[in-house]
């Protein structure tokens, strides 16, 4: 029995290929589809999953002022507060403080290694974290200053084949650091990540780091709490002893902080810093893999029905020689279990396939487990299991239920099964020219923030970074020789590069009680000629005002907030007072998410050092300057290693995130829009050859080609614009909701919404026509002769 | 063997009652070949069916080798008429996704005959009908009588009791018409199977030991 059911389920499925095909095909990309989302999605929400201790971690998150703005929260603070707390709170049973990212060069031999996340974190690290340490000792290896684990990459970069543990390796120039341990490299869906880990007792003994309450902001606390803690009634006694330590001291009460614990389950999804981005995907792409999967699903029983009538004969038959009715549900219940399966397996193939093309373009390196593995096949078997049963049910039981004498007379019965077909027709539509709209969108919003005027020029710009403190004490001399160079047009040298964020400080501006946090660029007399960015009143930093250096350049947005209509002059406090002596016009100095916050332009950096030296040239091909550069470093600066980059480089991996966002949004929508376009062609396809005859019958009675077309066009088109009602404002609402997003963005116009409706309309229009065109012109004695 | 008593049955159409079947009476014993005639639109088809279990009347009784049929439920009267009638259509009504072997095996199928058994009763009829040579192709391989042999095949392997025909020759040329004929005359008079059959023509009806004439639905006398 089961094989007669499967034999004619394959010879079906072989004799209306092209049908089989856009079915079979259609399940399994949609299905694929689905597959790589879900492990995408099951890669974010396992996050940190492999932390043993993940329920009792706890990251604290220290939030300003009264604002109540969750993302107002920063993770980092100063070094003494995990310290003290566990020595007040007995529920605290360890803590480990994780500094953030440190760029260093490293040498050992005469090989030298950069590494761009080297962290210094307490000896407790591998206590309460479950990184695996493949050699050295976990307990110690962080115990002595000057210790280093190296994750697995980075020891292969710089030994090679040698043993690791027990060299020493020169990190910077300056400093000798043991290497105590290796580990196996931080998982990819893991909150800390890091290429070499230093011990915190280091920084006790380098002067230039600041180990009090009151500066140094740059550590991340961990908790491990006792199994029997409260999380909530620490975080209120954290109130006190916040109190006690900083805000009684080095805070306005306007500004206090406040300490709040996040469960370390929670970090990725709830308190980093692209939580909200990272929520807004999932939710982006879950509801895009529902409607893969539920336009998989409709051109299954839409294809499937209007197949039905050839399956009319054979249903009748089946019954007269017997069959139960359960016995042909059955028989198509299994039929689609079988196409199910043919494109689970193809599914499984193509997702294996496309995975790493997948990774590189998701670029979150996705991470799955054998555990989570087994998650992601458990769903997808359910998903299969769900579409044989709503698509070969639907099927099952309308062809089951027809009347045997019926089903003979080859009839469509005509109410009812009509309007649903159209229903779901509609249904591709609506989510077809919502996509396309929201695709348009989403590209026109990416192309209008890469191509917004910056206010200051980003092409044609090196940047030299100043490592080690050799090279920032001869940044002069650097500057100088390099501006003698050809080619070159203007060096600036400055604390920070403006492209992603600038450090903020506290500075009380004339006629305000309160500190206010603004953005502070350190910078020499040339920023402005060489970033080209324009002044609007007074005067720049030059070498002739020289008493003037004391004085502050503020953008146009500063003098905005003060409410400040001239503005040179007034002063501004932090360290001694300041006077303004410039303003510059607003320029982007972070991604196009951000406003432009307010500026303060100094002309002292810190330490009297600088970070970075800014270089604009004219040539077109920058490498015979790079070399000359290159020649210039080695000469002033011995062993510190030359490192550089291009400005408009780092400009575009600025929207990384949104790029492959974007990417991936346009593959998996125009995979939609496809599968539903597919759906309606396959539609199409049967729609003609049931009419065959009445196309045959018009001829005869007299109708052109083009009436025909007409005849057929009229009704899918009709359901188009009825789509398009229900498409445009979800599209409105969602592409809306993610504009939000950016401070800077489009409007949304309405040709937007007309395009996508008219890319639908062409498509069918060309489908319906190119079908119903080569049934048009078949002679009607033949279309005629099949009854 | 067959029961009909005062069986009618009508559709129902734009408030109008349109009678396909009105009041008949007949009784059918083992063993006879009956021929019904009439024109199209008779009621010929709707007789047969009605007979066939396939389709319901709306009034009057039919007992089936002493089984009241019009108190029967669907499930038992699918298990009455598959093991007891076999059918043959005039379209034939094969598969086409199946081969004449596995067209013929389907009506065993559905009646939970072991595989074996199965096997062997097959053959047996491929054997009579001298078809073993066609057994794997697929029907529209083959020449409408050939189907038609095909079909009559099926309708008998499971040996019914009885062979409800509707039009059997209708698409056939006289020549293969005359053979399927030949055929039905042979198993009724060899293997004592009873046979009704409608059809267009005396000729065909005259291989039947009775003919009853149908007109708008009523048995003429």
């Amino acid at each position: 029995m089961i094989k007669n059911y499967f034999i004619t389920a394959w010879r079906n499925i072989w004799k209306y290929k092209s049908v089989s095909f856009i079915n079979i095909g259609g399940l399994s990309i949609g299905i694929a589809a689905v597959i790589l989302i879900a492990v995408y999605i099951q890669s974010e929400a396992s996050y940190d999953h492999f932390q043993a201790n993940l329920n009792s971690i706890y990251r604290v998150g220290f939030s300003s002022g009264l604002s109540e703005d969750p993302t107002a929260v920063s993770s980092e603070f100063t070094a003494p507060f995990s310290e003290d707390a566990q020595k007040q709170f007995p529920e605290i049973q360890n803590h480990c403080r994780v500094s953030g990212s440190h760029e260093a060069w490293t040498l050992y031999g005469d090989k030298s290694i950069k590494t761009s996340d080297l962290k210094y974190a307490d000896d407790s690290f591998f206590k309460i974290f479950s990184f695996k340490i493949t050699s050295g000792n976990p307990q110690t290896a962080l115990q002595n200053p000057f210790s280093v684990v190296l994750s697995k990459t980075l020891a292969g970069k710089i030994f090679g084949k040698t043993e690791p543990v027990g060299k020493t390796i020169l990190v910077d120039g300056k400093t000798n650091y043991q290497v105590t341990g290796v580990t196996e490299d931080a998982p990819a869906n893991s909150t800390i990540k890091y290429e070499a880990l230093a011990s915190m007792s280091t920084l006790y003994h380098d002067s230039t780091y600041f180990m009090g309450w009151n500066g140094g902001w740059q550590y991340s606390h961990y908790l491990q709490l006792s199994d029997d803690a409260s999380a909530t009634g620490l975080e209120k006694k954290f109130k006190n002893f916040l109190y006690d330590n900083f805000n009684q001291k080095f805070s306005t009460p306007s500004q206090s902080l406040a300490a709040h614990l996040q469960p370390m389950s929670k970090i990725h999804l709830y308190y980093d810093e692209s939580a909200a981005n990272t929520r807004t995907n999932i939710y982006v792409f879950s509801v895009i893999a529902l409607l893969i999967l539920i336009i998989s699903c409709i051109n299954y029983v839409n294809l499937s029905v209007a197949r039905a009538s050839s399956r009319f004969k054979e249903v009748g038959v089946r019954k007269v020689l017997g069959a139960l009715r359960i016995q042909l549900v059955k028989q198509f219940m299994g039929e689609t279990l079988l196409i199910s399966f043919i494109s689970l397996v193809l599914a499984v193939g193509i997702a294996a396939a496309l995975f790493p093309i997948y990774q590189d373009i998701s670029g979150s390196a996705l991470h799955i487990q054998a555990k989570e593995l087994l998650f992601v096949s458990a769903f997808v078997l359910l998903l299969m299991f769900i579409i044989s049963l709503s698509a070969g049910g639907y099927l099952a039981f309308y062809l089951s239920s027809l009347n045997t004498v019926n089903t003979f007379r080859m009839k469509l019965p005509k109410s009812g099964k009509h309007i649903l077909g159209n229903v779901l027709i509609v249904l591709q539509f609506v989510i077809s020219t919502a996509l396309i709209t929201t695709v348009l969108i989403v590209q026109v919003q990416m192309r209008y923030i890469k191509n917004k005027p910056l206010g200051f020029d980003k092409d044609h710009i090196v940047v030299v970074s100043l490592t080690g403190s050799n090279a920032q004490q001869k940044a002069i001399m650097l500057r100088q020789q390099i501006a003698g160079l050809s080619y070159v047009s203007g060096v600036s040298a400055m604390s920070e590069v403006p492209y992603d964020n600038i450090t903020q400080n506290g500075f009380l501006p004339e006629g305000r009680k309160d500190y206010l946090t603004i953005h502070q660029l350190d910078a020499d007399e040339n920023l402005l000629k060489t970033l080209n960015i324009n002044l609007i009143s007074g005067h720049y930093f030059s070498d002739q005002h020289m008493v003037e250096a004391d004085g502050y350049i503020i953008n146009q947005a500063l003098a905005d907030k003060l409410g400040w209509k001239e503005p040179l002059g007034k002063t501004i406090n932090r360290d001694g007072t300041h006077k303004v002596i410039g303003v510059v016009k607003n320029f982007h100095f972070a991604s196009m998410h951000d406003e432009i916050g307010p500026l303060i332009i100094t002309n002292k950096p810190w330490m009297n050092e600088y970070n970075f030296l800014v270089i604009k040239y004219t040539a077109d091909n920058p490498a015979l300057l790079i070399s000359k550069l290159k020649d210039i470093w080695k000469q002033n600066t011995a062993t510190a290693p030359f490192d550089y980059w291009f400005l408009d480089n780092a400009f575009d991996t600025l929207y990384k995130s949104e790029q492959k966002f974007q990417l991936l949004f346009f593959c998996f929508s125009v995979l939609s829009i496809v599968l539903s376009l597919a759906g309606v062609f396959g539609l199409v396809l049967l729609n003609i050859q049931y009419k065959t005859k009445e196309i045959g019958i018009r001829k005869v009675l007299g109708a052109s080609v083009v009436d025909i077309i007409r005849l057929s066009a009229r009704k899918f088109l009709l359901l188009i614009v009825l789509a398009s009602l229900f498409a445009f404002p979800a599209a409105w609402y969602y592409s809306g909701t993610w504009l939000q997003n950016f401070a800077y963005r489009i409007s949304m116009q309405w040709w937007m919404f007309v395009v996508s409706a008219v890319v639908v309309l062409v498509f069918a229009f060309f489908v319906i026509s190119l079908q119903t065109l080569k049934a048009a012109k078949a002679k009607p004695v033949n279309s005629l002769r099949t009854e | 063997m067959i029961e009909l008593k005062h069986i009618t049955k009508w559709v129902n159409s734009g408030g109008n009652r349109f009678f396909l079947l009105r009041d008949i009476n007949l009784t059918v014993k083992e063993g006879e070949f009956i021929s019904i005639m009439g024109p199209s639109g008779s009621g010929k088809s709707t007789l047969l069916n009605v007979i066939g279990m396939l389709d319901e009347f709306n009034e009057g009784e039919y007992n089936f080798i002493g089984q009241p049929v019009h108190q029967l439920k669907e499930k038992q009267r699918s298990q009455l008429y598959k093991t007891h009638i076999g059918f043959v259509f005039q379209a034939y009504h094969l598969i086409d996704e199946l081969t004449v072997y596995e067209n013929i095996e389907t009506p065993l199928l559905y009646q939970n005959v072991k595989a074996s058994e199965r096997q062997a009763m097959v053959s047996d009829i491929l054997d009579r009908f001298n078809i073993v040579g066609k057994k794997d192709l697929f029907p529209p391989q083959l020449s409408g009588g050939q189907q038609q042999l095909v079909g009559v095949a099926r309708a008998l392997v499971a040996k019914p009791k009885l062979i409800l025909a509707d039009e059997p020759t209708g698409n056939l040329n006289s020549k293969q018409g005359e053979e399927i004929m030949e055929l039905f005359k042979q198993l009724n008079t060899e293997d004592g199977v009873t046979i009704i059959q409608a059809t267009h023509s005396e000729r065909n009806a005259a291989y039947g030991s009775k003919i009853i004439n149908l007109l708008d639905g009523r048995i003429e006398k």
